[in-house]
């Protein structure tokens, strides 16, 4: 494997008596878009600006293609960034702004004069490239400040929360386009922070989800929705139900294992993350569950039953909350079939594959 | 309804009776008096002839060359002075940057004489550093360049105060990303921070403009030798010479100066991109 192209090693960064990062190592290679996830505070914004060399780290190092850039100024290391709100400079026009980092590098004019075009078209801005920044859309400038950071050609881009002040929409279209992007730049690595998990889905080839300065996972986006690693992950990646469970004694080998959830048993998938014995909790999507023909429980055919206390529908699923005993847990059924109601017993079977035992810490 | 509302339309021009008539009284009479003496000739009758023999003295040249000089000195070293000063404070972290920045607010309200006073105290010829800049006897503090020192010393804040509310604004998002393209701070100083800031730059710098020209208790305070200015010259016709008529002439190339200055400082703000 080649060098990573970003390499953070042992940072922490500290604010006053507030850690804001603790200790954090993270490899990027080149061509791989990482996705920083996690929830307000979580670290990550900070991370990035580590990288960035706006936020000096209390400890450690960053290196870039294995040069250690700890203490570099941003303008010495190359990277292109692009920001939530955009920053594109007001006084400019759209061309000027995508040529700025050219005429800072102190790129040739014919040079400038054939990029800048270049870039525009990439992003599909060539018609706009003599507006001001405030003639334009959000997510038209959202293209020009992305065809800036490209325009330098740097080997990392860094993109913090870039889609968060669009609409629903117009945030999809744009996730297609950084995909098409990263396609037609495939050497390009990309770390990009957000708070949505959809776009961490979406884009990225690797995950890494923060939580209060740390890594709190990092895996590809299926490894870490299929197979989470700890609880955390689990209830931020795909809101899983978990259950508290109890593996059944002479259970301690095999990959299927059966445990005791609410009194019944069923069975489920044991992984790295599982405890080998005793009490787990059982880790299950709401859209792996589904409702069984025919009323009865455990046993063979992997059933839990329950009562259910609410339905919502959502128009391809409806969401139904059932009780098993104390517990509650989300069912995401298909929106095209009869909703049960409130009251009604309701039996659920899932595959056993689907849900794996994770330790309950 | 609609009656009253008709009622009231037809009250409405006996409510601008009141301040028109306090706004002729107080300012238009006394300008247009000031305007008809400008036009008295020697001999007690009215004509051009006093009106160009004004204008047209060495004193009234000089004096006009003089105070044109002293503004755009005065108003170009305000201007770099507070722009740097305004970024130093507002982009460069130290404690008390803040209290320097009520400072200036507090330093508006002083009187420009006490800054004159003081300054006399300094490098007056019984001041500590009299000695300085002495050729002739007499401190450079009597000449273009005290008057130039008095003056940017007291305007700075000027345009420091509009630099920093403008700062206050700037997104600094945009200053961070201009760096990450590789601008160096000094580059992103000169192309993103300085036309961010350049309409608060020119608003402060043509407040400076128009008070310089107009400045008259500094000058006074000094006791300026070297160096007449518009108001010092309209001071000596009136109050020394007992010379109405010259005062007003000069008062009223004064008056035109200012509203030049003033109109084409509107005309460039207008010219300028939102």
């Amino acid at each position: 494997m080649s060098d990573p192209q970003i390499s953070v090693r042992g940072v922490s960064v500290r604010f006053g008596s507030h850690v804001a990062l603790h200790d954090v190592d993270l490899d990027v290679s080149a061509g791989e878009v990482a996705v920083l996830l996690g929830r307000s505070g979580s670290g990550k914004t900070t991370l990035l600006r580590a990288v960035a060399g706006f936020t000096h780290p209390s400890e450690g190092r960053v290196y870039l293609d294995g040069r250690d850039v700890t203490l570099a100024p941003p303008h010495a290391r190359g990277l292109g960034m692009v920001v939530q709100n955009y920053a594109l400079f007001p006084h400019m026009r759209v061309a000027d702004n995508v040529a700025f980092g050219l005429q800072a590098r102190r790129r040739s004019r014919r040079e400038i004069d054939e990029t800048v075009p270049h870039f525009l078209e990439m992003v599909g801005m060539s018609a706009f490239a003599q507006r001001f920044p405030r003639e334009l859309s959000g997510g038209q400038q959202q293209r020009v400040a992305i065809a800036r950071a490209l325009a330098i050609r740097p080997h990392v881009l860094l993109l913090d929360e870039p889609l968060s002040a669009l609409d629903a929409p117009l945030r999809a279209e744009m996730l297609e386009e950084l995909r098409g992007l990263h396609a037609k730049l495939p050497e390009m690595s990309i770390v990009y922070v957000t708070h949505d998990q959809t776009e961490a889905i979406s884009l990225g080839h690797r995950i890494v989800l923060m939580r209060d300065g740390r890594i709190a996972a990092e895996g590809s986006p299926r490894s870490l929705h299929d197979e989470p690693p700890n609880r955390y992950a689990a209830e931020f990646f795909g809101q899983a139900n978990l259950l508290p469970a109890a593996i059944e004694p002479g259970d301690a080998h095999g990959r299927l294992v059966r445990v005791c959830v609410a009194r019944q048993v069923v069975r489920a998938t044991r992984t790295a993350a599982s405890p080998a014995a005793g009490n787990a909790l059982l880790c299950i999507r709401p859209h792996d569950l589904r409702a069984a023909a025919g009323g009865g429980h455990g046993g063979d055919d992997n059933r839990l039953s329950g009562r259910v206390h609410s339905v919502r529908w959502l128009g391809a699923t409806q969401r139904v909350m059932l009780g098993i005993d104390e517990v509650s847990i989300r069912v995401d059924l298909p929106g095209n079939v009869e909703a049960p109601r409130p009251g009604d017993p309701l039996s659920l079977s899932f595959d056993p594959e689907r849900a794996v035992l994770l330790a309950d810490t | 309804m609609s009656a009253a509302r008709s009622a009231g339309a037809a009250w409405r021009p006996f409510w601008l009776i009141f301040p028109l008539v306090a706004l002729g009284v107080a300012l238009v009479y006394p300008l247009g008096l000031m305007a008809a003496e400008a036009f008295v000739t020697p001999d007690g009758g009215h004509g051009l002839a006093g009106f160009i023999a004004v204008i047209g003295g060495g004193l009234f040249l000089g004096a006009l060359q003089d105070t044109v000089r002293i503004a755009l000195t005065a108003t170009a070293l305000c201007m770099f002075l507070g722009f740097v000063l305004a970024v130093l404070i507002h982009f460069v972290p130290f404690v008390g940057a803040r209290a320097l920045s009520r400072l200036i607010d507090a330093y508006l309200a002083f009187p420009s004489f006490l800054i004159a006073l003081s300054l006399t105290f300094l490098y007056g010829n019984a001041g500590i550093f009299g000695a300085v800049g002495t050729s002739s006897g007499s401190s450079f503090l009597y000449g273009f360049w005290g008057v130039v020192l008095a003056e940017v010393s007291y305007y700075t804040p000027f345009v420091m105060r509009p630099l920093l509310a403008a700062f206050d604004t700037l997104d600094h998002a945009q200053l961070e990303v201009a760096s990450s393209l590789g601008e160096t701070p000094f580059g992103v100083l000169r192309r993103v921070v300085l036309p961010a800031a350049l309409p608060s730059l020119l608003a402060g710098g043509s407040l400076c403009l128009l008070l310089t020209i107009n400045e008259f208790g500094i000058i006074l305070v000094m006791g300026v030798k070297d160096v007449t200015t518009l108001p010092m010259l309209i001071y000596g016709k009136a109050i020394e010479q007992f010379d109405y008529p010259g005062a007003s002439v000069v008062a009223l190339c004064n008056v035109a100066l200012s509203l030049s200055l003033y109109f084409g400082y509107r005309r460039m703000l207008d010219r300028l991109p939102a």
